[in-house]
């Protein structure tokens, strides 16, 4: 669903824009954050339509805040969608393990991206249309 | 047409000091609290210091004692604790001692603790409050597991409690006169447990004296036509005793150190009952890595025989089990290929380990654990993980068999991703007698 | 243990060995005011050089233990029981400008406890005849070594520390106080670099598979994709270790004789920039007394290289810190100083500097996110334009970064 909004964070700021790129151009509404724990503030603060959170990142990793946010009811059932750079079905399971909905191996095919936002974000919108 | 838009990238600042403080409480409230059950991690008497003594301590302990975790996997005992707290918090709202309660906490990983003040009672008279209430919360947390799980985890979730009182003993710190109340309260539940546990082995040892076990079978098809591909044997205890199932036999041999003797009356019994529909098709029996390294067992005029009594024999050892024995387990596959048997590997997808290394051995048919299976069709991330085992299995030639399908969801969403063969509750139950198709 | 720890217990050991001389009866009354003036100098001398601009000029930023001063004013003030031999003035001269080189080179310290030795040999035989200790004669001559070498052994322990210690990073291990970061071994290095390619091979994906989607409906690759790309395959490279990363310029026409750019234009427009991003957090300065500075350099170039800088001393200059940016002609160079009021660099930090994926223990507790290779791209950018970058720092106090490039000459390649 176009003009649902999207919260990235990614301690890597070339990736968020690129990323950004891409979804923009669907008509998504593109936020991030490189140092996780503004990004994790920022979704709490403002619960997005859908959380793409890269895993390795200085700090916060993504697995915790995965974690805390789950355990927010203001965030409980924002989509997590998680970037991760290793293939392994450990980390397959970590991301389930953390109440994470999807995840993107590094490096990723711009379909492959488009096509997991699009399953996502349709059917609900988390916030109200104003 | 496709919306062409191209809004700005809004990107937020790097959090201030007080973000990161902020967040510094949501990472220690995340450690304070436990995900699964809600339930603080610590007990929290809120009383006065003086008032620790008196404090009246019930100990619920789950017990593990098959491992259920690692048997059933981690979902489904979130489920088990979740169930275990959501009853304790229904149960203390209509318990005869609500008003003294003041904590209820969990230990991480299979204790909760109930904290009463009962210090305006004479000390004689606590324990006497304390027992029943806590044979009350025990059976009513059995009753609500049995309910949801049925016989199967519950056998192995066989629930203990112990209680205690803290002694008002001044010349303590209260904190740590608490934490002293505690654990008495925890051992006095391990006794408990301890002493069924006795009991169990004095059961077990009956069974294999008088060759107490039976055989069901439960059927694999395949998913496209519901053709049967062959039947899994499961050995099964008397009927209603708390050692009917598999884990529950096992984890007490272990616990009695008679494992080799119960896997060979396991064998005896399976080889000594098959039905004519099993001996037309392939037979699956579980088998633990142990048992297969013992020189008994490789004595070739034992495996000649189990060959005699049946043609096609498929070995199921679980993924676990190989990882721990791999380099015997590499020898053993060859003499049992030599002698005509194949090899599953079950449970696949549960273990942590890398696959690659099991692949080595190539089996000739992969089983999907159950954990992976159920809710399928609802978890992307599990599909993935099965199209990757689909496409290993199909590098090394081996058959995928889908285990423990319980709903249809399940059954469609495998049959979509192109798994031959599956077994579970929804194809067929485990049966004494087979019927006809499914 | 910082510089000024280390002044006090240098001016504590000074003072204890004059008590010392006094405990032992050493010191007449008149030789007190003499005594007096030696502790004080010494006192002062180390004061002066705590001073800031002072200590820089030096080249010392960590102040060491000052032994060899306070061992040669042990033995001034052992001598004086013997009478002032005028002969040890120059050798106490030389014996503090050597203490300052025991921040360099070991042959520097060495140089020290050498010009210690001798004076203790010339102070020996005054001692002798004038203290009377109830010890045997033998002791007499090496009771004044003795005390040498305990002192010396101290402060060898004292002073062994990073700041001291030279380029070499196994020896930083010997470490006492100051937190060393470690050299990452091969093998943990093949690791981070394996996993670091990930990110920036992402980036280059998604824009590879936007700019093919473009093809296929017939539109040309948008530049600012073909940039990104451009800056992710550098990262890529200094990552494994080549060494030319190439400037990300897709329009720029090729091989131009002679490249210049408006330095002071450039450097305008980039204050402004970063005016409008961090104003309201930090005080961004542009000053030159200068009426226009052409450079010998691809304008890209100096942009990218001027940019990671700026970058840089934004994201370690805490709110409320200043940048200020200074350009200046000299030497047919330009040169322009990009100062900051932030976290600012120690010694070993700034060593290392300039390697790759290298960031200081203040850097990555600061939680700001960086790659670390900012400054060794910066390098090798302007070497390339035939500039150069040097680094100035006072932990806690801030960063200067000095960028030279050569000035623009008008006459013909």
């Amino acid at each position: 669903m176009t003009d649902a909004s999207i919260f990235i964070v990614d301690d890597d700021p070339s990736l968020i824009e690129a990323v950004a790129a891409v979804l923009s151009e669907e008509g998504y509404r593109v936020a991030g954050a490189s140092d996780s724990r503004a990004g994790l503030l920022a979704v709490l603060a403002d619960p997005p339509d859908l959380l793409v959170l890269d895993v390795n990142m200085p700090g916060l990793n993504g697995w915790e805040i995965c974690d805390i946010v789950r355990r927010q009811t203001t965030t409980q059932d924002v989509p997590v969608l998680f970037l991760t750079g290793r293939g392994e079905v450990r980390d397959q399971i970590t991301a389930l393990q953390v109440g994470g909905t999807d995840h993107l191996r590094k490096p990723f095919r711009v379909e492959e991206l488009r096509r997991k936002v699009r399953a996502l974000t349709s059917g609900r919108r988390h916030k109200e249309s104003r | 047409m496709k919306p062409r838009g191209h809004r700005p990238l809004r990107l937020v600042p790097p959090a201030p000091p007080e973000g990161v403080a902020g967040v510094e409480r949501l990472r220690l409230e995340r450690l304070a609290t436990d995900v699964v059950t809600g339930l603080p991690l610590q007990p929290d008497p809120g009383v006065g210091f003086e008032r620790v003594a008196g404090m009246g301590i019930v100990y619920l302990q789950l017990g593990r004692f098959a491992g259920v975790e690692s048997l059933y996997g981690w979902e489904l005992y979130d489920r088990v604790l979740s169930l275990t707290a959501s009853s304790l918090r229904e149960d203390l709202e209509s318990s005869g001692l609500k008003e003294q309660h003041r904590s209820l906490s969990f230990n991480g990983c299979d204790g909760f603790c109930l904290l009463f003040d009962l210090s305006s009672r004479p000390v004689e008279r606590q324990s006497a409050l304390l027992e029943p209430e806590a044979r009350r919360i025990r059976q009513g947390v059995l009753r609500r597991l049995r309910q949801a799980f049925g016989r199967i985890a519950v056998d192995l979730m066989n629930v203990y409690a112990g209680v205690a009182s803290v002694a008002d003993d001044p010349r303590v710190r209260p904190s740590r006169n608490l934490a002293r109340g505690i654990l008495e309260a925890v051992r006095a539940a391990e006794a408990h447990q301890s002493d069924a546990r006795k009991g169990r082995v004095e059961a077990l040892k009956k069974v294999l004296s008088g060759r107490g076990l039976r055989v069901v079978w439960q059927p694999i098809y395949a998913l496209a036509d519901r053709s049967v591909l062959g039947y899994e044997a499961l050995i099964r205890g008397a009927a209603g005793s708390e050692l009917e199932m598999p884990d529950a036999l096992f984890t007490v041999a272990r616990e009695g150190d008679m494992l080799l003797e119960l896997e060979n009356l396991c064998l005896e019994t399976i080889f000594s009952s098959l039905p004519r529909a099993v001996r037309s098709s392939v037979l699956f029996v579980n088998a633990s890595a142990r048992l297969l390294t013992h020189p008994v067992f490789l004595d070739e005029r034992n495996l000649a025989e189990m060959k005699r009594a049946h043609a096609s024999i498929v070995v199921e050892v679980s993924e676990k089990e190989i990882v721990w024995n791999y380099p015997a387990f590499r020898e053993v596959l060859e003499r049992l290929r030599a002698a005509g048997f194949r090899f599953a590997i079950d449970d696949t997808g549960s273990g942590y380990s890398g696959l690659e290394t099991i692949l080595q051995l190539r089996p000739e048919f992969m089983k999907i654990a159950t954990s992976i299976v159920r809710n399928l069709h609802q978890d992307a991330i599990k599909r993935e993980v099965l199209a990757s085992l689909l496409s290993l299995g199909r590098q090394i030639g081996a058959t995928l068999v889908a285990e423990g399908i319980e709903g249809e969801g399940e059954l469609r969403s495998l049959a979509e991703l192109g798994i031959p063969y599956g077994q579970g509750f929804l194809l067929g139950k485990p049966a004494a007698r087979i019927s006809a198709a499914p | 243990m910082n510089g000024l720890t280390r002044g006090l217990l240098s001016t504590g050991l000074l003072l204890g060995a004059i008590l010392l001389v006094l405990a032992s009866g050493g010191a007449a009354a008149g030789d007190i005011p003499r005594l007096a003036a030696v502790g004080g100098g010494a006192v002062a001398l180390r004061a002066l050089l705590l001073v800031p601009g002072v200590g820089r000029a030096f080249g010392v930023f960590a102040l060491p233990v000052d032994l060899g001063a306070s061992l040669t004013l042990v033995l001034f003030a052992l001598t004086l029981t013997g009478g002032v031999t005028s002969e040890l003035y120059p050798l106490l001269l030389l014996e503090v400008v050597l203490g300052r080189l025991a921040d360099g080179p070991p042959a520097g310290r060495f140089l020290t406890v050498a010009a210690t030795a001798g004076a203790a040999a010339l102070a020996v035989p005054a001692v002798v005849g004038s203290v009377s200790l109830p010890i045997g004669p033998l002791l007499r001559v090496a009771w004044p070594l003795a005390v040498l070498l305990v002192l010396e052994a101290g402060g060898l322990l004292l002073v062994a520390s990073p700041a001291v210690e030279s380029r070499d990073s196994t020896a930083a291990r010997t470490g006492n106080g100051a937190v060393t970061p470690q050299a990452p071994s091969a093998r943990d290095g093949r690791q981070d670099l394996l996993h670091d390619l990930k990110s920036p091979l992402s980036v280059v994906r998604v824009y590879a598979d936007l700019i093919a989607e473009g093809a296929r409906r017939g539109e040309p690759p948008r530049p600012e994709h073909l940039t990104n790309i451009g800056n992710e395959i550098g990262l890529m490279e200094a990552l494994v270790g080549v060494i030319r990363p190439a400037p990300a310029a897709p329009a720029a026409p090729p091989s131009r004789p002679r490249p210049r750019t408006d330095l002071l234009k450039l450097l305008d427009s980039l204050a402004e920039s970063y005016r409008t991003a961090h104003g309201e957090n930090l005080l961004i300065e542009y000053v030159s007394d200068e009426e226009g500075i052409v450079v010998a350099a691809d304008p890209v170039a100096i942009q990218r290289a001027l940019r990671n800088v700026l970058d840089n001393a934004v994201k370690y200059t805490p709110a409320g810190g200043q940048v200020r940016i200074r350009a200046s002609v000299a030497a047919q160079h330009a040169f322009v100083v990009i100062g900051d009021t932030g976290i600012g660099m120690t010694r070993e930090e700034q060593k290392r500097a300039f390697d790759y994926a290298y960031r200081g223990e203040a850097a990555r507790a600061s939680g700001a996110e960086g790659r670390g290779l900012g400054l060794a791209l910066v390098r090798e950018l302007l070497e390339e334009q035939g500039g150069k970058i040097s680094l100035l720092s006072e932990p806690g106090r801030g960063l200067e970064v000095t960028i030279m490039l050569p000035l623009h000459r008008p006459e013909a390649a």
